[in-house]
């Protein structure tokens, strides 16, 4: 029993630190994205979801959102320049691109005739670096009449 | 300032690094006396543990400052080293908000009535976590439509409730006395207003999942959507063309929030609001889609996707909606 337990205690005390960056890099997140990212969102209202993920080159992230109809939007996607230029697409419910950042844009106004469902596709670019930086992205939403 | 910073953390981890070089002189002389028996064995392990364990703390703490900077953004802030290579998918959830709805329905014509907001006494029947999640989803609402039809008194009244149900849920720092006293100084601006409360709403969302409280986070917007679906409902007897086109369209929204539910771990009170919204979602069932292309132009810098589908509901499934939606609301209030 005792054998059993003095085993146990630098099992437990990693888990514990592994535990304790994930919460310390989320923490970092949501300062950053408050930091940096709720300012482009200057003249909506921020939606009140939170929206933000720790990520590393080659990962992705998908928001589907629906919206209504006589509402301007803006939709942001911010993420920490040591990613890199993220990509972001708009695709409707039909799977089809209505929109990229080819252009390098960090944010998408838009306005919809009817209510529909749009999906946001972010993607962090691949390198080829031996250490792999991960980083904030967070995709924010701004709404006004 | 920022100078000052650096150094400060160079010193740090100076000192974290001797702390390792510590633990690592120990560990070794742990491996020089390999030989004299298994508890020492033993020993070493738990060492060898500890080592890395405290190599883990200095490369957290020192990993920031020491990598590549940019745009004068330490790493330390939102950004470190990986600890995986393995690629992943993120796949946010959310839905459109009382707010959202609010304004939609305001468009339409529809009238504000302080009848059938919930009862703001009533905010101190709620004791568990659970009740408190949810009826501070309810009078989120409530705020909201107050907000949007400019009744600025109820609006301050209902944030009041707000800020005294998220005290007694335990995360009474995002909505704060500054908040209120803000609120009440711009109490004639509704532009502020709308931004106040919606900030306080996506405080309380990022508190709640930041605490690990998802399941809570998850009834306050259930609730919410609720909420600002029976308000929108109140009217539907007398409702016109557009408004039942508006309600008609909560269909998209219920499929977002139900998305967004079941996705965090289900706690049994988080089962039972989604049992409870169930008749609601077996309503909207009924609600015919017409499917269309989407068309995209271009209006000053912003995109306009026109077409795409169509939602419509006769008088007697939007009759149907009222009912259940109206049942699970007041289940949610009790």
């Amino acid at each position: 029993m005792s054998v059993t337990s003095y085993t146990m205690k630098p099992t437990t005390l990693l888990l514990a630190l592994v535990t304790l960056l994930a919460v310390q890099a989320n923490a970092q997140c949501r300062t950053f994205t408050k930091k940096n990212c709720l300012p482009t969102l200057d003249g909506y209202v921020q939606n009140e979801n939170y929206n933000s993920a720790v990520l590393i080159p080659g990962d992705e992230a998908e928001l589907e959102l629906t919206f209504l109809a006589g509402i301007d939007y803006r939709v942001a996607v911010c993420a920490h320049p040591v990613l890199g230029a993220v990509e972001f697409e708009v695709l409707d419910e039909q799977n089809i691109r209505v929109w990229s950042n080819s252009e390098g844009a960090d944010h998408l106004d838009l306005r919809v005739e009817n209510a529909q469902r749009l999906k946001f596709k972010v993607r962090v670019p691949d390198t080829d670096a031996a250490i792999l930086h991960e980083g904030c992205v967070s995709i924010l939403l701004g709404s006004k009449d | 300032m920022a100078r000052g910073t650096l150094i400060s953390d160079i010193h740090r981890c100076t000192t974290k690094r001797a702390e390792l070089f510590i633990l690592l002189r120990i560990t070794l002389s742990y491996s020089s006396q390999l030989r004299i028996n298994i508890k020492r064995m033993k020993k070493l392990r738990n060492s060898l543990f500890l080592s890395l364990a405290a190599g883990m703390i200095v490369l957290a703490g020192c990993g920031g400052p020491q990598g590549p900077t940019t745009s004068g953004d330490s790493l330390s802030e939102g950004a470190s080293v990986s600890q995986r290579t393995k690629r992943l998918k993120k796949i946010f959830r959310a839905a459109p908000t009382p707010m959202e709805t609010a304004r939609i329905v305001q468009k339409t014509g529809a009238s504000f009535s302080m009848d059938h907001l919930h009862s703001a006494m009533a905010a101190s029947n709620y004791v568990t976590a659970d009740r408190q999640a949810v009826n501070l989803g309810i009078y989120g609402a409530d705020l909201s439509y107050a907000t949007i039809f400019e009744e600025n008194a109820v609006s301050l009244t209902y944030l009041e409730v707000i800020k005294s149900l998220a005290r007694d849920l335990g995360v009474g720092d995002v909505i704060g006395q500054d908040m209120l006293d803000r609120a009440e100084a711009n109490r004639a601006r509704k532009d502020s207003l709308v931004a106040i409360v919606s900030d306080a709403f996506f405080n309380l969302n990022e508190k709640l999942k930041s605490n690990g409280q998802e399941d809570l986070s998850g009834m306050l917007v259930a609730a919410g959507w609720l909420e600002s679906l029976y308000l929108a409902t109140r009217h539907s007897d007398r409702a016109n063309e557009e408004l039942r086109a508006r309600i008609a369209e909560q269909k998209l929204v219920m499929e977002d929030v139900m998305d967004l539910v079941t996705s965090y771990q289900q706690s049994p009170e988080l089962q039972n609001v989604v049992s409870t919204l169930q008749p609601v979602v077996a309503a909207f069932e009924a609600v015919q889609k017409e499917e269309a292309s989407s068309s995209v132009s271009k209006s000053g810098g912003a995109i306009i996707i026109g077409g795409g589908p169509r939602y419509t509901a006769s008088e007697e499934v939007l009759a149907q909606i009222t009912d259940a939606v109206s049942t699970a609301r007041n289940q949610l209030v009790k």
